[in-house]
């Protein structure tokens, strides 16, 4: 067994079997009405065919569909198609067959982190609207699969269908799905039992071609009678009266005329007991496998003469058909299992007999796909026939690459389904089980896990001790334990063996966490940045994701927003993913402080929905603190102020300390920007408590500057310049970066303007200017208010020039007239109005008449405006006077 | 010993179900009534049990006229 494993697996194949339409039955009778009736689903948004087994479902909507199979997308399901993510796998296989799309459905899916159902079937929706595709997607056997999730994606699908997409269910019990809704609005076409009946006359015809010679009007009379027009039953009927004589059929049709058995389990029996020895013997037997080929029987019953019977129970109908192989089958050979009512009937008849047998023959075929490499196969009969034992090794075996094939859902019922002490010996798979609980950020759930698998370290393997360590790593970093967390980390580190891509990726993650927790930004960044590749290589986005996320805020701290812009760029491949929220989130953190509202209005809202999505609350908490500073350059307090609460809410959830730091920085400025003072100072004393290291530390400070700044009590001047003083000079192991340090300068540079030493300000807010420009640092600025503006007017720097242009035209209007740009004639009152006139795209004709003017004199002031401001056409005298605050009404 | 959870219940289909069809529903004691239904009854150890049953009665394409709680007995079951 390999002491761990390297990577993602490749996906499971698609069982192509499984999507084929079966071929009719060479004896089918055709029933045009029905035939009809079903055709109407390609103009019926739903079309749902539910009745008991053996009604000719299936075949009718073959019959039905035969007419265009190049646009019918089927999907046969099974027992272990109940699991959203094989399911909607499947969907996608089979859409993209006939359609073009749906692989990107199935891809996604075939992984342990993929995005949540409705996010990708959006994605498709689209797909198959742009493309104007005509399918109809049939799902054969729907009452098979129980998972609400699967029933809530078919919702949503049907809700959100382009026109050309159409749904087809058979079952054999009305699914869980808002039928009555889809009824009343005419969306449901149905088709139940007593249509699917067959008439007296088609009874006779079937009867007639499965006997290949006419029957009597009281044979056909009785069989429907005792079948009442079932399919299977009708079929079964004329099986037993196959090579009857005429007492026999006599005999046969009074009993089916005034008998009180079940009808269908008398004709199996009649049809048992035509049957010689050794042909009785394969059916009952092959009846108790879920699809068989002769090798496979002969194994299991020991025999050797399967092949021949096989041909003898096909040539004889007795309900033998193709099958789809089971999944790591050995390739090559047809696999054949009975339709299955008969089987069942069959099955009741065998277990009648010797209920041991059909438990021990499942056994042996459990034996026979473990050496035959069909290990969940295996697995699936080890289970079914109580060989648990068995079924926790081969599940032992299988579950990691299960997980990290999207099939945690499965891992996750096989334990369950495992006796306690049985359970108990499949370590492996609750280690790998853990696995799917942290990519989908279950750490309660996970704590639990590895509490658990802790006691029984001694009997894992050392790459297994090594993965559950990586785990714990990962936890202890989530709950704020930083040094447990590093000390974990480092030991996964030394002990993973080195292919193991994805333990070691997930113990830099811890590392790195744990580094910034403890304010480390160097090592953290650089620790972030390792994990990136590795997360790549192990073919993880969720890692990845959450690093490029760490790393953007960290760049933002130091004042790197280009690189913090780049590192969280989104990825290819992982739009939509609650994964790439927290980049996103990243991003637009980044581009606030640049001022580009434009572009964080743009991205915030899909960024939040996927935050919402993966449920992280670090994350929904970054996506409210950025909400807040966009409501807040809106000018709309109110939201701004509502976004800080929810934050403050979702902090209760469990987050990192440098979050809640965040969170109560903001909070304060907040209250403190509203003159709530003492509010201001609870939020920050209780978050001051917490022992925040590094930038949230620095955040804090700043934010208790800024408080002392506004409240000016006797004393509070010189403490905040003391405060952001110590910011700014601040180097070494707790450098707080110089994104942090910007923030500090335009704080002190206002505490010192308000103590009166203006030379002070100037130089504090000069330096806060250049160290701004590279990377376009504009929001703290704006943010820091009036007495900022005040000052960046004063500056002259070109740089402050395009800062004072961000914040609002009331602040503008008042610095532009306080101190002119040098070099710049104001503007007179009558080339003010002219201005204003020109930002409303009137024509000059028009700007002449509501003025009052000639054309010509217009025409003056306009060359005139365009000298003063130097520019050269109608848009940059525009926007260049928007700047300078010219555009505000002069009137008062 | 049964669960606390489990619950006597009775079932009631049409038709007379013979031996083949007994063999599918072990948990349960079948009769024969003379209106021409079978009653099943049988303890099952929960609710998950009971849906089992019944998608097996369905599977079978049997028509069910009845289901019910039997009364507990104490000292049984």
């Amino acid at each position: 067994m390999p002491d761990g494993p390297a990577g993602a697996p490749t996906p499971e194949p698609i069982p192509l079997a499984k999507l084929r339409p079966p071929t009719l039955h060479p004896r089918h009778v055709a029933r045009a009405a029905l035939t009809t009736r079903l055709a109407e689903a390609w103009r019926s948004p739903v079309t749902l065919v539910s009745a008991p087994a053996g009604f000719g479902k299936t075949s009718a909507l073959v019959a039905a569909m035969g007419a265009d199979p190049a646009r019918v997308a089927w999907v046969a399901l099974d027992e272990r198609d109940d699991d959203p993510q094989r399911f909607f796998r499947l969907v996608g296989a089979a859409l993209q067959r006939v359609s073009g799309h749906g692989a990107a459905l199935e891809r996604a899916l075939a992984t342990a982190q993929a995005p949540p159902v409705p996010v990708l079937l959006t994605s498709l929706l689209n797909a198959l609207s742009a493309a104007r595709s005509e399918v109809l997607l049939c799902l054969d056997d729907l009452h098979l699969v129980a998972d609400p999730q699967v029933h809530e994606g078919l919702e949503f699908l049907v809700e959100h269908a382009p026109e050309g997409l159409r749904l087809v269910i058979a079952t054999r019990a009305d699914p869980p799905l808002p039928l009555h809704r889809w009824r009343a609005r005419g969306q449901l076409l149905e088709v139940r039992a007593d249509e699917l009946r067959l008439s007296a006359d088609h009874t006779a015809e079937m009867l007639t071609r499965e006997l290949g010679r006419p029957v009597g009007e009281a044979t056909a009379a009785a069989v429907l009678h005792a079948t009442e027009g079932w399919a299977a039953g009708v079929r079964l009927a004329a099986l037993a009266l196959v090579g009857t004589v005429d007492t026999d059929e006599r005999a046969l049709v009074e009993r089916l005329a005034h008998g009180t058995g079940y009808a269908l389990e008398y004709l199996a029996e009649e049809v048992l007991a035509r049957l010689d020895g050794p042909l009785a013997a394969f059916v009952l037997d092959a009846a108790a496998l879920d699809a068989f080929t002769p090798d496979l029987v002969d194994a299991v019953t020991a025999r050797d003469d399967a092949d021949a019977r096989l041909r003898e129970a096909r040539e004889r109908g007795l309900f033998v058909q193709a099958a789809p192989p089971p999944e790591g089958a050995p390739p090559g050979a047809a696999w054949w299992r009975f339709h299955r009512l008969f089987r069942t009937l069959l099955r009741g008849r065998a277990n009648a007999v010797d209920a041991e047998r059909e438990p021990l023959l499942r056994r042996r075929a459990a034996a026979w796909f473990e050496d035959h490499g069909a290990a969940e196969v295996a697995l699936e009969y080890a289970l079914s026939s109580g060989d648990t034992r068995r079924g926790a090794r081969l599940l032992d075996a299988r579950a990691y690459d299960l997980v990290m094939q999207g099939r945690a859902r499965y891992v996750e019922r096989t334990l369950e389904r495992l006796p306690a002490e049985d359970r108990a010996r499949a370590q492996r798979a609750r280690l790998a089980y853990g696995w799917a609980l942290l990519l989908r950020g279950r750490y309660d759930d996970l704590a639990q896990l590895t509490n658990g698998l802790q006691d029984e370290v001694q009997a894992l393997s050392a790459g297994d001790r090594a993965q559950l360590l990586a785990l714990r790593a990962v936890l202890a970093d989530t709950r704020g334990r930083a040094h447990d967390a590093l000390a974990l980390a480092h030991e996964v580190l030394d002990a993973a063996p080195e292919r193991d891509l994805v333990t070691r990726a997930t113990a830099q993650m811890a590392l790195a966490g744990a580094r910034r927790e403890l304010g480390e930004i160097g090592p953290a960044i650089a620790a972030y940045e390792g994990a990136i590749p590795l997360s790549r290589a192990a073919g993880l986005a969720v890692p990845e994701g959450l690093a490029r996320a760490h790393l953007g805020l960290l760049y933002v701290q130091r004042g790197q927003l280009s690189k913090a812009i780049s590192v969280t760029q989104p990825l290819e491949g992982a739009a939509g993913h609650p994964a790439a929220a927290a980049a996103l989130l990243s991003r637009c953190a980044a581009l606030l402080e640049r001022d580009e509202l434009a572009a964080v209005r743009a991205a915030l809202p899909e960024a939040t929905a996927l935050a919402e999505r993966g449920g992280q609350p670090a994350v929904l908490v970054n996506a409210q603190l950025a909400w807040s500073r966009l409501r807040q350059a809106d000018g709309d307090r109110h939201r701004a102020d509502a976004a800080l609460e929810a934050a403050r809410t979702l902090v209760e959830r469990g987050v990192p300390t440098w979050v809640r730091a965040l969170v109560a920085a903001r909070s304060c400025e907040a209250s403190a920007a509203a003159g709530a003072f003492d509010a201001a100072e609870a939020h920050l004393v209780g978050a001051e408590a917490l022992g925040a290291r590094g930038p949230a530390r620095a955040a804090l400070a700043l934010a208790r500057a800024r408080l002392l700044l506004r409240r000016r009590a006797p004393g509070d001047l010189d403490a905040a310049l003391a405060i952001t003083s110590a910011l700014v000079a601040h180097a070494g192991a707790g450098d707080p970066g110089d994104g942090v340090r910007i923030g500090a300068l335009v704080v002190q540079a206002s505490t010192q303007a308000a103590s009166g030493d203006a030379s002070s300000a100037h130089t504090s807010l000069a330096r806060a200017v250049r160290m701004a420009e590279p990377e376009g640092f504009a929001r703290t600025f704006v943010e820091a208010g009036r007495e900022c503006a005040a000052l960046l007017g004063r500056l002259g720097h070109p740089y402050a020039r395009r800062l004072l242009a961000a914040f609002p035209s009331e602040v503008r209007a008042r610095v532009v007239d306080a101190a002119p740009e040098p070099g710049l004639q104001a503007a007179t009152r009558r080339e003010r109005d002219i201005l204003r006139a020109l930002a409303t795209a009137a024509s000059y004709g028009r700007i002449a008449d509501d003025l009052g003017l000639s054309v010509n004199t217009v025409r003056f002031h306009v060359k005139n405006l365009y000298a003063k401001l130097g520019v050269g056409t109608r848009l940059e005298a525009v926007e260049r006077a928007r700047t300078l605050g010219w555009l505000e009404d002069d009137g008062a | 010993m049964a669960p606390a959870t489990a619950r006597a219940y009775e079932l009631r289909v049409e038709r007379h179900l013979g031996s083949g069809a007994a063999a599918l529903f072990p948990e349960f004691e079948l009769h024969h009534e003379p209106d021409g239904s079978t009653v099943l009854t049988g303890t099952l150890a929960d609710q998950a049990a009971l849906h089992g049953a019944l998608a097996r009665v369905r599977d079978l394409g049997l028509v069910l006229i009845g289901v019910r709680e039997l009364p507990r007995v104490h000292g049984a079951g």
